[in-house]
């Protein structure tokens, strides 16, 4: 791509044509792997930054550009988790999780909210495959690519996660069902 | 084919991704099985419903007007060149990752990277890190296969696991500064499939004491053992200001065992169990020292 060629000659005009195109995706699918609009823009911001400075590692022999920026982006991401993995030691968090398990029984949760929290069941492996599939409509071939796993893991890890979204919206919906018929 | 097998490939049958033998073999169990065609089906509305969710959330989500401006002053004047770091990096055809997974036969120089927990992420992380790669700390797996280092890690010596449990791997490597004034710690992860076990070691002014807990003993040092720490369902709000501490915690049944080798705090999570977590405990040791690049042979 000439942009790529121009930006690793320190045109920074190019650079800005890349970041345009893939803006959105990245920071939409950032948004959407951390769940945070402000780690999206602090997402946003590495991922350009690691792009601009690893341009002259690109392959494109090895790869599609978008597969690279989605890699990056999806590491990224991946990374911020064990990371802030490490404010939760040391800290006694007990109470916070069974008040928000409570939250589910005593509102009217909407089909978005139940989806929303059966995602967040997931493992971060089953999330950003499911990301992956159903946001950014990448073959099960590219999501191999992105996440250098092999084709039959993508093809596993997709199964489970919508099973395991099924199973939780269907045990949301019982408890719904169960709320109603004890208020009626 | 069996139901069972079935089920496994559904979403795949689904998305199209099927060979036209499989798909020839599913379409003719499901032609006979009236609880597959609506498994099938519960799986279509489920996929449905994913995405519609996915993308109405996406669509909400737009990046600030100044995003671009924000980078633009971030951007090294000189044009971009791959740093020695990057060079590493690149070796091993994955920019950015910081697994050693797939690569287990050769010797790997897997690096660095600052996880830098910050306020922000402004100066931009590569650019705080370079200057001070002057150090580094090197050391290999408990079976020789894999050897790692990481620069730019000033505050202690830190230490590794010379054990552990049958198939574990190390997949994470990375240090945290910046947290708070002269507050620094060192993370390693190992792994193996769905068992997990994350080394910490932290030193500083932000580091406590020992948590309450069951009482436990690492070569003669105290330690306490909390289980289980955390649940898949951890999801911790804590808004401090310039802090993001929106946590999703989604590994299941963890553990802690925590305790201290001078002034430096261990903390192991994991979901093995105590007496594997003991052994791993008191098999750590100090990892090499050395100055100037990077002791590793890369390839």
């Amino acid at each position: 791509m000439e942009w790529i060629e121009r930006t690793r000659k320190g045109d920074q005009n190019a650079f800005r044509l890349i970041f345009d195109q893939y803006k959105n995706l990245v920071f939409k699918t950032a948004y959407l792997i951390l769940d945070d609009a402000s780690e999206a823009e602090d997402a946003l911001q590495e991922v350009f930054l690691k792009v601009y400075r690893s341009l002259g590692t690109y392959d494109s022999t090895k790869g599609a550009f978008s597969t690279w920026i989605y890699r990056i982006t999806v590491n990224y991401c991946l990374n911020q988790r064990r990371k802030v993995l490490r404010f939760f030691k040391g800290r006694d968090v007990s109470g916070e999780i069974n008040q928000g398990d409570q939250v589910s029984l005593d509102e009217n949760i909407s089909n978005q909210e139940i989806i929303r929290g059966a995602l967040q069941t997931l493992s971060q492996k089953l999330r950003v495959v499911i990301i992956l599939r159903f946001f950014l409509d990448l073959s099960y071939s590219e999501i191999a690519q992105v996440l250098e796993i092999p084709l039959g893991t993508v093809k596993s890890r997709l199964n489970l996660g919508l099973n395991k979204i099924r199973a939780e919206l269907k045990h949301e919906n019982a408890q719904e069902s169960a709320l109603r018929e004890v208020s009626e | 084919m069996k139901c069972r097998e079935i089920c496994k490939q559904l979403t795949a049958y689904l998305d199209n991704e099927v060979s036209p033998s499989e798909k020839k073999l599913i379409q003719a169990h499901l032609a006979s099985c009236q609880n597959c065609q609506v498994e099938l089906e519960r799986l279509g509305d489920v996929r449905d419903v994913t995405g519609q969710y996915l993308h109405t959330q996406a669509a909400e989500a737009v990046p600030s007007p100044q995003a671009w401006t924000v980078l633009k002053a971030s951007l090294p004047s000189s044009p971009p060149k791959p740093s020695m770091l990057q060079r590493v990096v690149q070796s091993i055809s994955f920019p950015g990752k910081l697994s050693l997974e797939g690569l287990t036969t050769q010797r790997i120089a897997i690096i660095l990277v600052f996880l830098i927990v910050l306020l922000t992420f402004t100066p931009p992380v590569w650019a705080r890190i370079e200057p001070f790669i002057t150090n580094w700390f090197s050391f290999a797996s408990p079976d020789d296969e894999n050897e790692a280092a990481i620069g730019g890690f000033t505050a202690f010596t830190p230490y590794h696991a010379t054990y552990l449990p049958e198939d574990f791997r190390q997949s994470l490597l990375g240090s945290t500064t910046s947290f708070a004034p002269e507050f620094e710690s060192i993370e390693i992860g190992y792994d193996s499939g769905d068992q997990f076990l994350i080394l910490v070691e932290s030193s500083g002014p932000g580091v406590n004491g020992l948590p309450e807990g069951q009482t436990s003993w690492v070569h003669e040092n105290p330690a306490i053992f909390i289980s289980p720490f955390a649940t898949s369902r951890a999801d911790l709000v804590d808004k401090k200001p310039g802090i993001s501490t929106v946590i999703e915690y989604s590994y299941e049944n963890t553990n802690l065992l925590t305790w201290f080798i001078g002034e430096i705090k261990i903390e192991i999570f994991s979901n093995l169990p105590l007496d594997e977590m003991l052994k791993v405990a008191e098999s750590l040791e100090p990892m090499q020292g050395s100055e100037g690049e990077n002791p590793l042979d890369l390839p």
